[in-house]
């Protein structure tokens, strides 16, 4: 584009409408994410995804495939690796780890801006809250989309390599199931870790400190529901990280996978809605 | 009254730019370019560029006409929101504007009227609820009751009126790990006034372009004050509001920033008004033809300073040549209906309060018709008339005067006078 059609581009100074915040918003925090912690945060997701591969395929042992494309091993057998599932798995398995770390990351991100009072510069240049996190919320997704779609690559990549050294028949991988399958089990994880993605971004609007939300986030998640799911193992059809963690997952033999879906679209409707209510209304003294 | 004043604005344009700068040619934020600085009437960055600054290698086209074509559109942009002509000419108008926090109550009941072109102090003690009012001007914290407008726009819909204001609260607020560029443009992005030839006008204006690709985190906190600045005055607002604005900076950046915030008043002739919240009242008396002082959450006072200086009664020093014309001058004052002291060779006359409409009969002056916002009504015009009274009488019965000194309060002193009494309001609020 040239500086004069630069210039005659029409520069309203004030809002007309939602969209337009949304979109605003959007292409501000777009240019904010190029810095270097992006690269980290992309590259640490697939690093994730690789060591997640390279475990599945190292620690297989030579049981059945008792399950064939199913997740409820956390480390399947070697021939349950040679089936249509086998190109992904590790991809899969990764996906809870990779929503409980954007759940801690969205928490401690949009509490930080908070903690360092750049929301007030925020919302003093875009007093449209809801339309301003929902451009936010726009760009986190579409890195997550993109960053899962270079995480899912690489894994394959690693896939076929370390079926080479394990002598895993890669035959199965290739065929229209096998790729109908990876779309599906990309979107599912794509789903999982949006939900917990929007539960961290809740957490932190709710919460409005970055130490707090970031504990929470991790005491939740981590022990607390792990704790409750050792007692009554029917809990993951019910706890929030759980379920989000189901999804991610595809489902699995306890919880089905519709459930999972319904009640964790539920959950993460329900703390969204929570959360913007708290930031439409809540007065900003950052 | 305020409706109809023009606070102001020459006197600002005379002690900042000169009269060339009244209604002649735009003075704009660039002032750094090559082939702008060749442009007549172009005034330097407040904050000097330091070396090895981004100008010198700016590309050789000239890009002065389509900066003049990016403003031309902005302004018409902007002369689309606002009101219309002839609408009421202040700047901020509410009334009523409380908050309470539970049971405490941050600001209570204030009525804020400032004029268009005013640059306004706005001073108080720690936890007046300075900061509580901006942020409720600006739409980041809700107010309890109140209602008004800013720029012509309701007070309840900040959404109509902010993308014309450029405010600094606080601290600066900054993504330390961004450069400041980036930091400005992610803003400017935010609302839909990004151009990057506004990044670098502001960026020059506060003499950062030379560092603007660097780290905000390797900045110190006075440039990084000045980065906030830039930030606010993104998109040539008509209202600019700074909490705090010399926050960090040394001595000579303390004076730019005095000159620009002087220089953002009576820029481009257009009126903008700016409202500087600070504890520095000797600064808020160099550079404010406005004030509001609140204390305890309550309006103590609002209108032009020299409502609020002579507000107080003023001490005039006399010394007459000879010591023994002491009694006939003090008899002379008297009979001008001041207050007279003697001590030793010295007469002290105590000036009566003036100020406002009416203070030409409070000092028992003939005066003709007045006209409102007149000079009549001038309480300055009116000391120094009084004072030439003492003088030509003390001529006319033969006494020469050594000195004749008027000991003006100063802000300071009679802000702490306001804030010490917590008496709210005075009687000669102007608003």
């Amino acid at each position: 584009m040239t500086t004069q059609q630069l210039v005659a581009q029409p520069l309203r100074s004030v809002d007309r409408g939602l969209w337009i915040a949304v979109g605003r918003s959007y292409r501000s925090e777009a240019r904010k994410l190029r810095r270097p912690s992006t690269v980290v945060a992309v590259g640490a997701l697939a690093a994730l995804s690789v060591l997640s591969t390279v475990l599945t395929f190292a620690l297989a042992d030579d049981g059945p495939p008792s399950a064939p494309g199913g997740s409820d091993a956390l480390l399947p057998p070697l021939p349950a690796l040679a089936t249509p599932a086998g190109l992904i798995l590790g991809f899969r398995l990764a996906s809870t780890f990779t929503g409980l770390l954007l759940l801690l990351l969205c928490a401690a991100m949009l509490a930080t801006e908070y903690s360092q009072g750049t929301i007030r510069m925020i919302f003093m240049r875009q007093p449209r809250r809801v339309s301003w996190l929902a451009g936010r919320m726009g760009v986190l997704l579409s890195l997550l989309a993109v960053a899962l779609v270079g995480a899912f690559v690489i894994s394959a990549a690693t896939a076929v390599l370390m079926a080479q050294i394990r002598g895993v028949d890669t035959g199965q991988w290739w065929t229209g199931e096998a790729l109908r399958r990876a779309g599906r089990d990309y979107l599912n994880v794509l789903l999982g870790t949006t939900c917990f993605a929007i539960a961290g971004t809740a957490l932190s609007l709710l919460i409005r400190s970055t130490t707090a939300a970031v504990l929470v986030a991790f005491a939740w998640t981590g022990p607390l529901e792990h704790i409750i799911e050792n007692a009554w193992p029917d809990a993951i059809k019910y706890l929030p990280g759980l379920v989000f963690a189901n999804i991610s997952r595809g489902g699995d033999s306890i919880a089905g996978y519709r459930g999972p879906l319904l009640l964790g679209s539920l959950y993460a409707v329900a703390v969204a809605v929570a959360a913007l209510t708290s930031l439409a209304r809540r007065d900003v003294t950052a | 009254m305020i409706a109809g004043v023009s606070y102001g604005a020459e006197r600002r344009a005379e002690a900042v730019a000169g009269p060339t700068t009244r209604g002649g040619a735009r003075r704009s934020l660039i002032g750094m370019n090559s082939s702008t600085q060749e442009r007549p009437g172009r005034r330097q960055p407040a904050f000097p560029p330091g070396p090895g600054s981004a100008r010198a290698a700016d590309p050789a086209v000239d890009l002065a006409a389509d900066r003049a074509a990016s403003r031309a559109t902005q302004a018409a942009d902007r002369a689309a929101d606002r009101p219309a002509e002839g609408a009421d000419p202040t700047a901020i108008d509410v009334r009523g504007l409380s908050k309470r926090y539970g049971r405490r109550t941050v600001v209570r009941d204030l009525d804020l009227r400032i004029p268009v072109g005013a640059v306004a102090g706005f001073i108080g003690p720690n936890g007046a609820g300075k900061t509580t009012t901006l942020r409720m001007l600006l739409g980041l914290v809700r107010p309890t009751t109140g209602q008004g407008t800013v720029l012509g726009r309701p007070l309840a819909e900040p959404a109509g009126y902010l993308p014309r204001v450029g405010a600094l609260i606080e601290s600066p607020a900054l993504y330390p790990r961004l450069s400041a560029r980036r930091n400005l443009e992610s803003l400017a992005l935010l609302a839909g006034q990004y151009h990057p030839f506004w990044i670098d006008e502001v960026l020059d204006e506060v003499g950062l372009r030379d560092r603007a690709d660097e780290e905000v985190r390797s900045y110190s906190l006075g440039m990084k004050q000045r980065l906030a600045i830039a930030a606010a005055l993104l998109g040539d607002p008509d209202l600019l509001v700074l909490d705090e604005p010399t926050n960090g900076l040394d001595p000579m950046g303390i004076r730019l920033m005095r000159e620009l915030i002087r220089d953002l008043a009576v820029r481009d002739g257009q009126p903008r008004t700016v409202v500087v919240s600070s504890h520095l009242l000797a600064e808020v008396e160099q550079i404010c033809d406005w004030i509001i002082v609140v204390d305890r959450g309550e309006l103590a006072y609002q209108g032009p300073p020299e409502g609020l200086l002579a507000a107080d009664a003023a001490r005039v020093t006399l010394r007459p040549e000879h010591v023994d014309d002491v009694g006939m001058l003090a008899d002379l004052a008297a009979g001008l209906g001041l207050t007279v002291e003697r001590a030793g060779d010295l007469v002290t006359a105590v000036l009566p309060a003036v100020t406002g409409p009416g203070a030409a009969e409070t000092l028992g002056r003939p005066t003709r018709p007045p006209a409102p916002g007149g000079e009549d009504d001038d309480p300055q015009h009116l000391l120094r008339a009084l004072l030439a009274d003492l003088n030509r009488a003390a001529h006319a019965h033969g006494i020469t005067l050594v000195e004749i000194a008027p000991n003006r309060v100063t802000l300071e002193e009679r802000y702490t006078g306001l804030v010490a009494r917590g008496t709210g309001r005075l009687m000669g609020d102007a608003a």
